[in-house]
């Protein structure tokens, strides 16, 4: 059973319209994806949801590749099928080196290609927030300072976790199906 | 980072997104700090953005002050600042040097050793790069690198990055320095170094608006050096000079907090108290009055002689009379002078005031 109905740019309303133009804007993209349409019904929605993604990823001072690698990680560690493809897809486009054997590579020992000495401290945090977020010691975030993270960037680190978790339980919730690039990939 | 083999074609080919990720942040954090003015906003940022675009999360960058030195201390996503007046071995030692070094963990066993943010287990190497702008050092950064040693791109970017780093924070305290020395000299009297006639009244005048809304009483004292043109007349102006300067020193020697201390006139010197009640500010013309005729004046250095002066004082006080007006206190204390003049001089006289 499909467990959602997606809106179309044309069937939209002004307020969805409004959602997808803006996200079209901001990420360049000329059409939106699935789970953007399957909230297409609602604009409240949809314009929760995007803002969401859009304060998080697109503000603040953590790079968008770490971001997108957090993403990735945290959507992997959950299972989730749709976030940890797109993201995945985020990633290998941000850089052409990386294959998705690298990425299942680094999500099982973070090792496998070369990044910042630091991404292995944040991927390592993000799994255990994911696992038991009551677990983090002081020592935890002794260890992103000591990479150089003040404490408003570790903010940012959890709030880019706790984003892609909530998109994770909406998208694997409703099983959403995966847009036709991101296919390849998985 | 390293590039890996898996790419082909030109070198211009082979950026990756991590390494438009280092230009990106590089660029971002050379154009914040040049929108920002203050210096521990500047570090703050810093402080979080450097390992965006190198392998950089403590350091240490020194920048000389006027006779002192700013220490800039980054670690932990965060800054440090602090002024110094001499610099620690650490940093003297490579100032002196002057060119850059390069020193692995297993060698900082010789020589000074390195600030404390910069030793620890993950330390592999110190960068120390000397930044000069005419032939004189400016600026000393020390960098240093966690886990792996600085890449060639690191070190690139360290260096590109320290000397605008270096540059901007010197440029921010000559700026400064500058804007204080305009400041001081709208504000100051060239001759005697204290506040000149505007800036006084201006205190007095504030300080009565203060006084008004707080109901605390606010006193002035004027002095005048006594025959202070027979002084001219008698050893020559620059003797004048020397009596003026001397003055002035002793009678700022004798300030105390909430006392401002101000050049009038020609040999007139104005004292704004507050908060001060007509008690405290006759104890305070007093201090002055002997602080001058006490100990005689060393008129010329090449072959001394001593001289006398002495100053007579008026003192006036808002206390008993509410709402007085900056120009009536003035015209009080400019009488009671004048009575002190008359009276035979080197002595402190209270302002007639009128009783309701």
């Amino acid at each position: 059973m499909q467990r959602y109905s997606l809106t179309e740019y044309d069937e939209a309303s002004s307020t969805t319209q409004a959602v997808y133009d803006d996200y079209m804007r901001t990420t360049g993209a000329t059409s939106v994806p699935i789970w953007i349409k399957s909230l297409g019904h609602s604009g409240a929605l949809a314009g929760a949801y995007w803002e969401r993604a859009k304060g998080t990823l697109f503000y603040g001072s953590l790079p968008l590749p770490l971001k997108e690698m957090i993403v990735f990680v945290v959507s992997a560690k959950n299972g989730a099928k749709y976030c940890s493809a797109c993201h995945a897809h985020n990633v290998l486009n941000l850089d052409k080196t990386l294959s998705f054997g690298d990425l299942q590579l680094f999500l099982k020992d973070g090792s496998g290609f070369q990044l910042p000495t630091y991404y292995k401290s944040v991927v390592t945090f993000a799994s255990k927030v994911v696992t038991d977020a009551n677990s983090l010691s002081d020592e935890d975030f002794e260890e992103l300072m000591d990479e150089g993270f003040s404490k408003e960037e570790i903010c940012e680190i959890i709030a880019v976790i706790d984003m892609a978790t909530m998109f994770n339980v909406y998208t694997s919730s409703l099983r959403l199906d995966l847009d036709p690039e991101y296919c390849a990939i998985l | 980072m390293k590039p890996t083999n898996k790419i082909s074609g030109s070198q211009w080919t082979e950026l990756t997104a991590q390494q438009l990720v280092r230009y990106e942040a590089l660029f971002k954090l050379l154009d914040d700090i040049q929108i920002l003015e203050d210096i521990a906003e500047i570090s703050r940022c810093i402080a979080t953005q450097w390992k965006y675009f190198a392998n950089v999360t403590r350091w240490r960058m020194v920048i000389t002050k006027n006779k002192s030195y700013q220490i800039i201390d980054g670690y932990r996503g965060e800054a440090h600042l602090s002024d110094v007046q001499s610099l620690s071995p650490w940093d003297d030692y490579h100032w002196k040097l002057n060119r850059p070094r390069l020193i692995r963990a297993e060698e900082q066993r010789e020589g000074p050793a390195p600030p404390e943010h910069l030793i620890g287990k993950s330390i592999t190497e110190i960068k120390i790069l000397p930044f000069a702008r005419l032939g004189k050092c400016i600026g000393l950064l020390s960098a240093a690198a966690r886990h792996e040693p600085f890449s060639e791109l690191d070190n690139k970017f360290i260096r590109l990055f320290g000397s605008h780093f270096a540059d901007r924070i010197s440029g921010i305290i000559l700026q400064q320095q500058a804007i204080e020395a305009l400041i001081s000299k709208a504000t100051h009297d060239e001759l005697t170094g204290l506040l000149n006639r505007g800036t006084i009244i201006e205190r007095l005048n504030s300080q009565l608006a203060l006084s008004r809304r707080t109901g605390q009483p606010l006193s002035v004292i004027l002095a005048d050096i006594d025959f202070f043109k027979a002084i001219n007349d008698t050893h020559g102006h620059l003797a004048g000079d020397v009596v003026l300067h001397e003055g002035a020193l002793r009678m700022q020697a004798q300030v105390r907090g909430g006392e401002s201390l101000g050049r009038y006139g020609g040999e007139e010197f104005l004292v704004v108290l507050y908060p001060c009640d007509e008690e405290r500010v006759a104890i305070v013309a007093e201090r002055f009055r002997r602080a001058m005729a006490e100990t005689a004046f060393t008129i010329n250095e090449v072959s001394p002689s001593d001289l006398k002066v002495t100053i007579s004082l008026g003192t006036s006080s808002t206390e008993k009379q509410e709402g007085i007006g900056i120009q009536d206190l003035l015209k009080q204390v400019d009488n009671a002078l004048y009575c002190s003049k008359a009276n035979g001089r080197n002595n402190v006289t209270p302002a007639d005031i009128p009783h309701n």
